[in-house]
């Protein structure tokens, strides 16, 4: 869930309880409201009548509400001793609107020249029961529309709120460091933001800086690797030549210049790698890719004899891609490399092309490998300790370079390295 | 409505410590009183009533000035009262006073109504003493029984 609506969520749910609650008090303190100017009415009709009445005596004897609205009756003490106020609703059949409608009706005793009398005091509410109708309607209105808009505008202004730091974390995902990618940094007037800002900015130099470094080192120490490489190999060559030597002497010089030679190839590897990612190679020719794969067979078919695996090529289309000549030969080479060096023996390595993509699977059984990790240089299954570790590193390097796409697949010990272009 | 609730509440709590008067409602008092007052004195607010046996007892405000009513429950006014000023106080009431009180002040006067005659409730303080009369308007001292 998003932060976002996780808030808002929260606050809707908080903001329903409280108006609910609101809203239930507001129309019943409106409808207490309503029924205390009503009874404040009657009282105060009540004791209008009760002063008129004793200017004209007449009214003691008024049996009929008609349009006055009360009626006075004449009751001994003994009935009405504790006869105290009462107000209550009921309903009146009404002559104007020859219907019945409710009335609120006060009911109440005074005395007059030591007689006793009953008054009853009515008076319409028609009005009043409309008009609580109204207020409910109003108030669900009132409600519906507050929340709604309460909603939006924390919708809307949340999202502007969060707006940079969700811009930031767009970026972060895709970030990589290899590509020296930069951070767009949205301006913002929240201090927690522009800190979050500054910390990843920080960070993020640290880490180029260092990355750089470090790409720096190996480069400058695969430079300068190379000459001594190069005189020690040539001077156990030109030992092993020069002297009649013992059998057990001879081995441990040729273990040791084949040690020598894996270093040299090692330190190609890196060279190669820090020369692709400082974008070395920027000459581009129209590679035939089923031209390249076929002469790739030819290269590697001594190897595929010795190791008793046998290449299967189909041909679903002619792909011709634009890419370093040199570049494309590495990447083919070292993925059909490894198919054979890791091909179970007597089993096919089968190479697919497509119009958009090359499939180079072989048969191993290997379990599935950690695709994770794959890619990483001085990556090493456990079977072979001959390997550099920076084949695939290498790949991956080259195909990022263009943009396309290399997948590692594995199904009943069917190990597929594919490339989209 | 929730105002006077609330009121009530309070008034009931403060008048926890009452005698045998209970504080009632007024809408409790029956109809004929509540009436009997109300013509009696017109506009009228703050109504407190008291029961005691068989007689109300109500204190109310009318323009500004405390009231205090006894009613029967026949709805009639026994007695009633009204603060006054002691300057309000007739020249003949305050010369018995210093008379029969010489150097004393007066506190409190309440104009005292009974059956439509008149008398006046002092309240005397003479050296941390508190005396209280009701003196008729000649300024004789009545027999009739201080009502507080």
């Amino acid at each position: 869930m998003k932060l976002l609506n996780y808030t808002t969520t929260y606050f809707s749910i908080l903001l329903l309880v409280l108006i609910s609650v609101w809203a239930v008090l507001f129309y019943y303190a409106m409808f207490d409201e309503i029924y205390d100017s009503l009874d404040d009415g009657l009282e105060n009709q009540k004791m209008l009548v009760i002063q008129y009445a004793e200017k004209d005596s007449t009214i003691l004897r008024k049996q009929n509400f008609d349009e006055s609205g009360y009626t006075i009756k004449k009751v001994p003490f003994s009935e009405i001793k504790n006869v105290k106020d009462q107000y209550r609703d009921t309903i009146m059949y009404m002559q104007n609107e020859e219907d019945y409608e409710p009335v609120r009706l006060l009911e109440s005793v005074f005395k007059q020249n030591g007689d006793y009398y009953k008054i009853k005091v009515v008076t319409s509410m028609v009005e009043e029961d409309d008009q609580l109708q109204n207020l409910l309607l109003y108030l669900i209105i009132l409600y519906v529309a507050l929340l709604i808009s309460i909603l939006l505008l924390n919708n809307v202004f949340l999202r502007k709120v969060w707006r940079p730091f969700y811009k930031l974390v767009a970026q972060l995902k895709t970030f990589s460091i290899e590509n020296n990618d930069e951070i767009q940094f949205q301006k913002t007037n929240i201090e927690e933001f522009s800190l979050l800002n500054t910390s990843i900015e920080r960070l993020l130099e640290k880490s180029k800086e260092s990355y750089n470094s470090q790409k720096q080192f190996i480069e400058n120490a695969a430079h300068e690797l190379q000459t001594p490489l190069a005189i020690s190999i040539n001077k156990i060559e030109l030992f092993l030549e020069e002297n009649e030597l013992h059998e057990k002497q001879a081995v441990k010089l040729i273990s040791a210049l084949e040690n020598l030679e894996r270093l040299t190839r090692l330190n190609k590897s890196l060279l190669l790698l820090s020369k692709i990612d400082n974008k070395q190679f920027t000459a581009k020719d129209q590679v035939d890719v089923n031209k390249l794969l076929h002469q790739q067979i030819e290269d590697f078919s001594d190897f595929a004899t010795h190791k008793q695996v046998k290449f299967t090529i189909k041909e679903n289309a002619q792909l011709s891609i634009s890419m370093n000549r040199d570049l494309a030969s590495i990447l083919f080479a070292n993925l059909i490399k490894n198919a054979v060096l890791h091909g179970k023996v007597e089993t096919e390595v089968i190479i697919e092309v497509n119009d958009t993509l090359v499939a180079i699977s072989n048969v191993s059984e290997e379990k599935e490998l950690n695709s994770k990790q794959l890619f990483s240089r001085f990556y090493k299954s456990e079977t072979t300790n001959k390997s550099t570790g920076l084949g695939l590193a290498i790949s991956k390097a080259i195909v990022d370079k263009y943009q396309y796409n290399l997948q590692y697949n594995y199904s009943k010990k069917l190990h597929t390295f594919t490339i989209r272009f | 409505m929730f105002k006077k609730t609330l009121l009530l509440i309070t008034i009931a709590l403060i008048s926890f410590a009452c005698e045998s008067d209970i504080d009632i409602d007024e809408n409790q008092v029956p109809s004929v009183v509540v009436n009997a007052l109300k013509v009696s004195f017109l506009n009228t607010t703050d109504r407190e009533w008291e029961k005691s046996d068989e007689f109300f007892i109500v204190e109310f405000e009318k323009e500004d000035v405390d009231y205090t009513a006894k009613l029967n429950s026949k709805g009639e006014i026994l007695k009633y009262k009204y603060e006054v000023n002691n300057e309000q106080l007739p020249e003949a009431v305050k010369k018995s006073i210093s008379l029969t009180h010489p150097d004393a002040e007066i506190d409190d006067v309440e104009l005292l109504f009974i059956d439509n005659k008149e008398y006046y409730q002092i309240e005397i303080e003479k050296s941390f003493k508190d005396l209280k009369k009701v003196i008729d308007l000649k300024g004789q001292v009545t027999n009739i029984s201080y009502w507080d």
